[in-house]
């Protein structure tokens, strides 16, 4: 899937992957260490002006902050896509929200970027 | 008691609903209804997430700090009236918080 991305002249930083892979979309995501803003550190800690999403990953699924990367691979490669929305934004770049649901009670919901970059990524219970 | 949190999130609406236990609750159906809500919920999202961009040569993924600093008075007009319309909503089945206001103003 790396040799895919360069291939295709995506932008990606190689020395900052967590994960790469195929959900059932069939598009490439992946997920990098990031910043408060997008990745696996806004995931984890949040912003700083609110705190981040590690302890609902362990209260939804039991999962410990350092297996939440390999979790949520799981989740994307695996999980049935729920919801799968499509946002043109202003000047025409596109992002996509989704929803996986994988086990449990609860759903995994994320934001990705138009090149396939995980920005966010939250459990929310299910209805 | 719900807690309704108003966060900008990447493709998100600005606001989270939490229950008493703490979960995002998807779905809630407290402002299903309302169409100011969704109206502003939606400027919010929009303008929020036109500030991240992928794929160019500062990285797979950048932050415009500067257009949100350029458009902070614009967001906080828009997070202002969405503060007033959820307070005309509210029945006391919720509490607001609001995390962006502060931290706009200081950009």
């Amino acid at each position: 899937m790396i040799s895919e991305l360069k291939r295709k002249h995506i932008k990606f930083d190689e020395s900052n992957l967590v994960f790469i892979t195929r959900d059932k979309t069939g598009q490439i995501v992946w997920l990098e260490n990031g910043n408060e803003r997008a990745g696996l550190k806004h995931i984890l800690d949040g912003n700083g002006q609110s705190s981040g999403h590690a302890e609902h990953f362990m209260k939804a699924f039991g999962v410990i902050r350092e297996s939440i990367p390999n979790y949520l691979k799981d989740v994307i490669s695996n999980g049935t896509i729920v919801e799968d929305r499509t946002v043109q934004l202003n000047g025409g770049a596109l992002g996509y929200s989704r929803k996986y649901s994988y086990e449990g009670n609860y759903f995994i919901v994320t934001g990705i970027g138009s090149n396939g970059f995980i920005v966010s990524a939250y459990p929310v219970r299910k209805r | 008691m719900y807690t309704v949190k108003i966060m900008n999130e990447y493709l998100h609406s600005p606001i989270w609903i939490y229950d008493e236990e703490d979960w995002i609750v998807e779905g809630a159906t407290l402002f299903d209804n309302d169409k100011e809500i969704h109206a502003l919920s939606e400027k919010i999202e929009r303008l929020y997430s036109s500030y991240f961009h992928f794929g160019s040569d500062k990285g797979s993924v950048w932050f415009d700090d500067s257009q949100e600093k350029e458009d902070s008075k614009i967001m906080l007009e828009l997070i202002g009236q969405l503060k007033v319309r959820l307070d005309e909503l509210n029945d006391g089945t919720y509490t607001v918080l609001d995390v962006e206001t502060n931290r706009l103003q200081n950009l």
